[in-house]
């Protein structure tokens, strides 16, 4: 059974081949330190060309690109995560305080009383408000 | 023809409904074609499957109407967290990603599903009461009726009451977040180790179990039912932002202990706590109906909203609730909130943007018996048959019906797919598993070995219309299931001891064992020849045979799968289970016939 | 994006709810770099710096 031909389109193929260049970047920063041999210079010019190597031939890199990709949604999803959480800290709890503070509370948590609101009718159905 | 659009979706049971003139034209729920339960995905699968049934596209659309206000939603979402701040950090952590990532902009995300769609066809947004509130009342055979909507929560409403009179929907009253039934519903729920948005019903089948214990203690300290049928929750026992389980350490202290895993077995204490809910459930949903009443002096009341699927709530609101009709949409849930979505945009009116179109209700309703799926043509059925290496004989209609009605005869489950396939949780007939109710193993038996789920859920009858009397204590009709009547005391048998908690599952209790609860109770669907025809026709010939109108009916899937929507879903399921005789389209399959022993399954299996 | 930002602008206008708008504007350009580096033509460029 011939396996089928896989046409990826230059923006695909654009994809696979930049995963390959964190990995030089990173040898880049490395050589600066000087913990692993060759210039910097050398590696920046390394990353076109594994760039276009990459586009070149792609079914070779692409076990490469699918690990890489998954690796940094997952980064990017701590990375959203923990941003996120930072701003409860620093903007969400702060308010939260000043409105209580203004005597402003966003939930109606008391227990007694009838909890009936009159409504204020639907609204345009054009605004998504 | 002027053709809408409705879109639900994007938090659970996405979905997508076609008006056309105003008429219902198609209606389905995304998990049926993508094979996700309750798939919350963008609805792209039952947009395209309600194009094509009618066959138009995209560029014929005149609106099309999403079931929420977005940005209302948000910012009540981000004003929960001020007000539950500062906890609720890793919540806030959680949520939002999915907001940022396409809950906003869904007039970005509706035009890119929708590639050919008009710049000039709007995109308007109802609120999720209204959604509710329309697919209740307008596709309802009433002129004029209260309305009431009760679920978990939409924008800030968890509750509304609205009149609806000719085309016209106007809003009344409204219970805010968190003030909810159908959350506190849901607590319980995940407490008793089920699956929030789809355990409920189990809840609802393990209550008759129970003794109501804790129904006091339920009023005293975690919801207060008010005189004018409002009612308050206590959050001091609720946590509304926890993810995995709503309850807090101060509820499960007072409950007796932790929440159970789905692991686990059940206990007595489980039994209780369902049955417990279960009754407050009733008695809140009955001052809700009685305010719906004194506020709008209707006599008819229509009703929509996850909660309005208590279809044992239901069978009390129309006993002992002050409305003489009562219709209940269907799709009750969010799915049917498409639907309800393109029914207000439609009969709008124009200074909101709707389409203002009149409307004239009809004497059974506009919902086409509930069938309002794709259909597979018998020519679909025999090529996907013979694509899965199955082995079938074509039958005519009347051939068809002798053998399944011998094969019920004989104490063989037999799954039936015929027709489009029905929209809302309950099947109707189209995608079911039937069975013969006068066996009293036959509930277990197809609980366990057919279903592969807890031996304590319970089956439905489906009756002849004309001879539900008979049988069930039920004023009127029930054509989707959605009300629970008792069991007429003529058909009852006396139980001599009653046993305790599930041992009382064993014991026959009337010459129907298989679908008369341990309560002495059936959730009924009456069969009619108008909506139904062909289900009729098996049932009559049932009847012929046997004396008896009435067949167990029971969803077409097994447990964590979506009911079965195609041909090739409903062999795979067929093959996958114990069931003995497959009826599809014209085709009839045994099971001892077929080459396989099993078959790799379609769908994605949620756990409980 | 501009679409939805001038419908923010006339909800918090109508609900008088003005003390929301710097959350929701904080939020939403997150929301605009998360979108923006992940689905857009430029992702691939932003691989060597995110």
């Amino acid at each position: 059974m011939s396996r089928p031909k896989t046409v990826r389109s230059l923006r695909d193929r654009f994809a696979i081949g930049a995963s390959l260049i964190p990995p030089v970047a990173l040898l880049m920063i490395a050589s600066r330190a000087g913990w692993v041999p060759g210039s910097p210079r050398v590696y920046l010019a390394a990353m076109p060309v594994v760039l276009g190597l990459g586009m070149l031939f792609p079914t070779l890199a692409e076990p490469w690109h699918r690990r890489f990709s998954r690796m940094r949604s997952w980064l990017g999803g701590r990375l959203v995560f923990l941003l996120l959480l930072g701003v409860y800290g620093v903007a969400v709890v702060p308010l939260a305080f000043l409105m209580r503070l203004f005597g402003k509370r966003p939930l109606d948590v008391s227990r007694s009383g009838s909890s009936w609101v009159q409504s204020k009718g639907y609204g345009s159905l054009r605004d998504p408000f | 023809m002027r053709y809408v659009l409705g879109i639900s979706g994007l938090y659970h049971d996405s979905a997508a409904a076609l008006l056309g003139d105003g008429r219902i034209l198609a209606a389905v729920q995304e998990e049926r074609l993508s094979r996700r339960k309750n798939d919350a995905r963008f609805p792209e699968r039952s947009i395209r499957s309600c194009l094509d049934q009618a066959g138009i596209t995209a560029v014929d659309l005149e609106a099309v109407a999403f079931y929420e206000k977005p940005i209302l939603k948000f910012s009540r979402t981000l004003e929960v967290f001020l007000g539950w701040a500062p906890r609720g950090g890793r919540a806030f952590a959680r949520a939002i990603p999915d907001w940022l990532g396409g809950r906003l902009d869904l007039r970005g995300r509706i035009r890119s599903a929708l590639p050919g769609l008009r710049s000039e066809c709007p995109i308007l947004f109802t609120t999720h009461h209204e959604a509710h509130a329309a697919s209740a009342f307008l596709a309802s055979p009433f002129p004029e009726a209260a309305i009431l909507t009760v679920d978990g929560v939409g924008e800030w409403a968890t509750t509304a009451i609205a009149r609806g009179i000719g085309a016209q929907i106007e809003p009344l009253e409204e219970i805010h977040f968190p003030h909810s039934l159908g959350l506190l519903y849901s607590a319980f729920t995940a407490y008793c180790g089920f699956r929030v948005n789809s355990g409920e019903y189990k809840l609802m089948g393990l209550a008759p179990y129970g003794e109501p214990r804790w129904v006091e203690t339920l009023l005293e300290e975690v919801i207060s039912l008010h005189e004018d049928g409002s009612f308050r929750l206590n959050l001091e026992y609720l946590d509304p932002l926890a993810e995995d389980h709503l309850t807090n350490a101060r509820f499960h202290e007072r409950f007796g202990g932790p929440p159970r895993r789905p692991d686990k077995p059940l206990e007595k204490r489980h039994l209780d706590l369902a049955r417990s809910i279960q009754g407050v459930t009733e008695r809140a949903l009955l001052g809700l109906a009685r305010r719906a009443h004194k506020q709008t002096g209707s006599a008819h009341l229509c009703l929509a909203g996850g909660v309005a699927l208590n279809c044992v709530a239901n069978g009390r609101i129309l006993r002992e609730g002050p409305f003489q009709k009562l219709w209940i949409q269907p799709a009750a849930g969010d799915a049917g909130a498409a639907l309800g979505a393109a029914l207000a945009a439609w009969h709008g009116p124009l200074e909101r943007g709707g389409l203002a179109a009149p409307r004239t209700p009809t004497a059974s309703d506009s919902m086409g018996g509930g069938f309002l799926g794709p259909e597979e043509s018998p020519e679909a059925v025999e090529a996907s048959l013979k694509r899965l290496d199955a082995v079938w004989e074509r039958l005519d209609a009347e051939a068809l019906h002798e053998r399944v009605v011998e094969a019920l005869i004989a104490g063989k489950v037999v799954g039936w797919v015929q027709g489009r396939m029905e929209f809302g949780p309950r099947a109707l007939g189209h995608r079911s598993i039937l069975g013969d109710p006068r066996s009293p193993d036959m509930q277990s038996r197809m609980n366990l070995k057919v279903k592969f789920r807890e031996s304590f859920r319970p089956f439905a009858p489906a009756v002849l219309a004309e001879r539900s009397a008979e049988f069930f204590g039920l004023s009127g009709e029930s054509p989707y299931m959605l009300l629970v009547a008792p069991v007429d005391h003529a058909q009852r048998i006396p139980v001599a001891s009653e046993a305790e908690g599930l041992d009382r599952l064993k014991q026959v209790r009337s010459t129907l064992p298989a679908v008369t609860h341990v309560d002495g109770s059936a959730r009924v669907q009456t069969v009619d020849p108008e909506r139904n025809p062909q289900f009729h026709a098996l049932l009559k010939r049932f009847e012929a045979r046997t004396g008896c109108p009435v067949l167990i009916n029971t969803s077409f899937n097994v447990r964590g799968e979506p009911v079965v929507g195609s041909a090739e879903d409903s062999y795979r399921c067929f093959i996958n289970s114990q069931i003995d005789v497959l009826a599809v389209g014209p085709c009839y399959l045994e099971r001892e016939r077929q080459p396989h022993a099993a078959l790799p399954r379609s769908f994605e299996a949620i756990p409980d | 994006m501009w679409s939805l930002l001038r419908d923010f602008a006339r909800f918090l206008g109508r609900e008088k709810k003005w003390w929301l708008a710097p959350l929701i504007l904080i939020l939403l350009l997150i929301g605009a770099v998360v979108v923006f580096s992940s689905s857009s033509a430029v992702a691939p460029f932003l691989y060597p710096f995110l």
